[in-house]
């Protein structure tokens, strides 16, 4: 990947990529990938609504194809069903930018300063970097990235890791880094050796954000150090303080500190960036080495100007993804022209310093996962001892016995894919935690089981059946008329035999389905069926009709798996191995009486 | 195909979406279609004509005869194509039936038309399922037992009890000519059939819940065919007296609706609202009327969330009237109960989404059943 292009006009970065999906074809797009520090669940809604609408069934594709989201924990609110939400495992910060599509002949992605929030595609100053390759190559700060997600179990990153065993080449003049497996200053520093300029753009810090401060001490004085003789230029939102007067969000003493209380204006001078209607939220450090038509290495991304940013790497650090690029001055200056040119000295400026606001989270777990077909919820605490000291609720009731890392009978309510977790000691510290869905279970059912265990027609009506809401993710009202008017008729059983050999042909064909794409599917058609039989058990009533009927639907399914071709490999096995078990269950299961001379038959033929 | 690598760096410009999401952030669109539920539980506000509900159950029937598993993802491709050549078709005979101009998709249906040959191939509606036809009338006919609930197929006895043993015949394969299209349209047209659904709606048969109330409710539309909201029919005896609760409610639910979004409009623009004026003082009698209809119980028996949210902020307002703050803490309520962002978390905030100006005002469904009891001539 050579070079950067600069360009000179703003651009909606995400419209960029609905025009690149319009262009490669939705079909063609196999996973979404987005990492963010702050995250609304809203705006990401808009962007699948905007991606859905690149086709006429362009929602059934979204519901087919993994979408994950890596947000902070601290920062993770509520997501609508349709995606998964995860958090990232480790204690860091977890700071990057990314929305990354994966198609079938290419990948596509923004990275920059901009989380997924209304605010940061719709109001803020960002900075963005469009990025578009042919599939199988990653530059390495992605790459690293998208690999520790995967190994997170993040899906979407584990489907773009497989598609992508190789590393972008890149030159000094586009390069992605990432805090995960390089120290970014002292990289950049070394590839910046001489500087008669440094500019930085230090983001608005809005203290709900409990990201600590946007610049420090330490990184700064790195920078004067290395560049004695360098002027800086520094922005810095400019917004209206609580005197109702303008001031730079900064401290004052910080720059004291680094320059000196009389910093000469040739050493550093700053200018204010208005930032009360729309925030600054760029960062940007870039160094210039001599006068106009010298070259500019510039630095930009995720991170901001502190220690933890920039000069750790691995778990001691915030979890940052930059791009480090070469301009010529003459587009750098091009580029921070929007951001003014008055600048001041050091004692000129009125600056008030950002208040930062403690964390009163109750950050416990480590991960929520829903197994719908078991009606599980698997939990994994941080620490054992975080079970006994959390209350968890779920849907605005308490869950008992939290300390167990497994709740059975569990079933997902309105929608609702979320926990919360209250300290016992201190009940005003309380977070959000997602709830995932392993991405199979939604290839196979249209929707999640309810809260009150699901009948055996809930589960068979599964097969084949069609989400019906109105937007991709969209959330309903809980208004349901038929629901409300509890007056569903019952079909009559010879209705219910030709639906039920209608649904085991499209289990075949769904079974069957080898293509890339279909096995993953086939394989939860496989689960399904499993757990169809298993809901059909025939000796938990008494009724001789419905007995009769629960026999049937497991014979048809030992017939439906019996009638797949056999093949090789995983999928394969999974598939023999059922056929297996749900014969031998079929053959020794007590039968209804009136039924029992032809059901011998039946199973001695079948095994 | 290969794809040129490539990387531009640039100053992101804002974008913002034409959303096609239901806005609510005070929760009143909850709220009256849980009250609708208790005087017209069958219907919903897009279900307005006979002539639909029966091109609808001829579509589904026909869709299902032609899907090689009646299962519902096969069945809907079939379903998708004859909406597409219905419109067309009723675009080109609109009769004088007001149905057949009361859809989503005239724009792309109106174009098709001044075309030489029909186009089935083309969308009409990005999310056709979703809000077309089916979309739109689904659930009604599930609650009327002609399609099993969760499900897209139809039930071959009861689609004959109300359409007759007579078929839709098409084999699925384009029309060619505008002449073709309109024969093989022209049998969807079962005017008959109109009658037989209004029993389904409106007749008591069976003694269901949903029945009970929605053939009280039409009784007591009949009796009084001039009304014009179910306020005006809040004192019929032919209501039960849950119904006539909720259609006594239903004025000031929209008077409380209409009064708390103009001052939540304020909220968003990072605005302040006066306390003890006329209109916080309005809507402090308001609540405190829903609360004494006990609307929140009657609509919500089981509680959900989103009603324990709507009855708390209620009482509050009705205690203490309405501020600034109250409106916030009501806004923050409501979208915890839904687990979705709040638009601004705090005062003086401005929040990047509006309000839409204009909305059409709330009849709860009335205008709907007089609608189809009028076109199919139901009588108690």
């Amino acid at each position: 990947m050579a070079g950067i292009v600069l360009q000179d006009q703003p651009i909606a970065s995400i419209q960029r990529l609905l025009d690149l999906t319009k262009h490669a074809g939705l079909i063609q797009l196999e996973a979404v990938l987005a990492c963010t520090f702050t995250f609304n669940n809203g705006y990401f809604d808009q962007i699948l609504d905007a991606l859905a609408e690149c086709r006429p069934d362009g929602s059934d594709h979204l519901q087919s194809i993994a979408i994950d989201v890596v947000c902070d924990h601290r920062h993770y609110n509520a997501h609508s069903p349709g995606y998964n939400v995860s958090c990232w495992k480790g204690s860091a910060l977890f700071h990057p930018k990314l929305l990354l599509l994966l198609f079938a002949d290419r990948i596509a992605w923004i990275e920059g300063s901009l989380n997924i929030t209304r605010s940061g595609y719709t109001v803020n100053r960002e900075l963005a970097t469009f990025h578009q390759t042919a599939r199988r190559a990653l530059p390495q700060g992605v790459f690293e990235l998208v690999k520790q997600l995967a190994g997170q179990g993040v899906e979407a990153a584990k489907l773009v890791f497989d598609a992508t065993s190789g590393l972008l080449q890149t030159d000094a003049s586009n390069r992605s880094v990432t805090s995960l497996d390089s120290t970014l200053l002292n990289g950049f520093i070394k590839r910046s050796k001489n500087a008669s300029d440094v500019y930085v753009v230090s983001p608005y810090f809005d203290r709900r954000d409990q990201a600590g401060p946007s610049i420090d001490t330490t990184a700064l004085r790195v920078l004067s150090k290395q560049y004695p003789k360098a002027r800086f230029h520094i922005f810095l939102p400019e917004v209206t303080g609580e005197d109702g007067k303008l001031a730079l969000q900064g401290s004052k003493g910080l720059f004291a500190q680094v320059f000196g209380p009389k910093a000469n204006k040739n050493r550093v001078h700053f200018c204010g960036v208005p930032s009360d209607e729309r925030p600054l939220h760029a960062k940007l450090l870039a160094i210039r080495h001599g006068e106009r038509g010298a070259t500019v290495n510039a630095l930009t991304g995720s991170p901001n100007l502190t220690e933890i940013a920039l000069l750790r790497q691995g778990t001691h650090a915030n979890v940052e993804l930059a791009r480090e690029v070469r301009l010529r001055w003459k587009d750098l200056e091009q580029l921070l022209r929007p951001l003014g040119r008055k600048f001041k000295a050091l004692s000129d400026c009125r600056f008030e310093p950002p208040q930062p606001m403690s964390p009163m989270g109750w950050n416990v777990l480590r991960s929520a996962i829903y197994h719908p077909f078991r009606r599980e919820l698997v939990l994994e605490w941080k620490q054992p001892d975080d079970a006994g000291s959390t209350r968890l609720y779920y849907a605005g009731a308490l869950l008992d016995r939290p300390d167990e890392s497994v709740l059975r009978d569990f079933g997902i309510c309105n929608d609702e894919l979320r926990l919360e977790t209250v300290s016992q000691a201190d009940p005003s510290r309380r977070s959000w935690y997602p709830i995932i869905i392993p991405y199979e279970a939604r290839l196979a059912l249209a929707e999640m089981p309810e809260q009150d265990p699901p009948s055996p027609e809930w589960w068979l009506a599964q097969l084949g059946a069609l989400a019906m809401t109105q937007t991709t993710s969209g959330r309903s009202n809980g208004q349901d008329i038929s629901a409300a008017s509890s007056d569903a008729m019952k079909f009559p059983l010879g209705v219910r035999v030709r639906d039920l050999a209608d649904r085991m042909g499209y289990a075949i064909g769904a079974i069957e389905d080898n293509s890339k794409v279909g096995a993953p599917r086939a394989s939860a058609h496989l689960d399904l069926l499993e757990k169809i039989f298993e809901v059909h058990d025939q000796g938990t009533i008494t009724d001789p009709a419905e007995q009769t009927w629960r026999t049937w639907v497991r014979l048809e399914i030992v017939q439906a798996l019996n009638s797949v071709a056999p093949v090789r490999g995983e999928d394969g096995r999974k598939r023999h191995a059922l056929k297996v078990a749900l014969t031998h269950q079929l053959s020794t299961a007590e039968v209804p009486h009136v039924l029992q001379h032809q059901w011998r038959i039946l199973t001695d033929a079948l095994i | 195909m290969k794809s040129a690598a490539r990387s531009e760096l640039f100053w992101n410009a804002p974008h913002k979406f034409e959303s096609t999401r239901a806005v609510d952030p005070l929760g009143f669109d909850a709220l009256r279609e849980a009250m609708s539920n208790v005087l017209a539980p069958f219907l919903t506000g897009a279900t307005r004509h006979a002539e639909h509900y029966i091109a609808v159950a001829v579509g589904l029937r026909w869709a299902k005869s032609r899907a090689t598993q009646s299962v519902d993802k096969n069945i809907w491709p079939y379903f998708e194509l004859f909406e597409r050549g219905l419109l067309q078709y009723w675009h080109r005979e609109p009769s004088s039936r007001p149905a057949r101009k009361r859809y989503l998709g005239k724009r792309v249906i109106s174009t098709i038309c001044k075309e030489k040959r029909p186009n089935l191939d083309r969308p009409i509606l990005v999310n056709q399922r979703g809000v077309g036809l089916l979309g739109n009338y689904i659930q009604s006919l599930r609650a009327l037992g002609l399609v099993t609930p969760g499900r897209i197929a139809i039930d071959e006895r009861e689609a004959t009890r109300l359409l007759g043993e007579g078929r839709f015949k098409w084999s699925a394969a384009h029309p060619g000519s505008w002449e073709a299209l309109d024969e093989v349209f022209s049998a969807v047209d079962l005017h008959n059939s109109w009658p037989r659904l209004g029993r389904l709606l409106f007749d008591i048969d069976g003694g269901s819940a949903g029945r009970i109330l929605m053939h009280q409710s039409a009784r007591a539309i009949l009796g009084s065919p001039d009304a014009y909201s179910w306020g005006q029919l809040a004192r019929s005896q032919t209501l039960l007296q849950s119904q006539q609760k909720i259609a006594t409610a239903t004025e000031p639910t929209a008077e409380l609706e209409e009064q708390m979004r103009d001052l939540f409009a304020e909220l968003l623009k990072g605005q302040n609202i006066h306390e003890a004026n006329a209109t916080t003082l309005g809507v402090a009698t308001q609540a405190k009327r829903l609360i004494e209809l006990r609307v929140i119980e009657l609509v919500w028996p089981k509680r959900p969330a989103l009603a324990q949210a709507l009855e708390r902020q209620l009482k509050r307002v009705a205690s203490f009237g309405l501020s600034g703050k109250a409106l916030l803490e009501w806004h923050l309520d409501v979208m915890r109960a839904r687990a979705t962002e709040p638009w601004i978390k705090n005062l003086g905030e401005r929040s990047l989404l509006k309000l839409p100006t204009e909305r059409p005002e709330p009849d709860f469904r009335l205008t709907n059943m007089q609608t189809l009891l009028k076109e199919t001539r139901w009588l108690a």
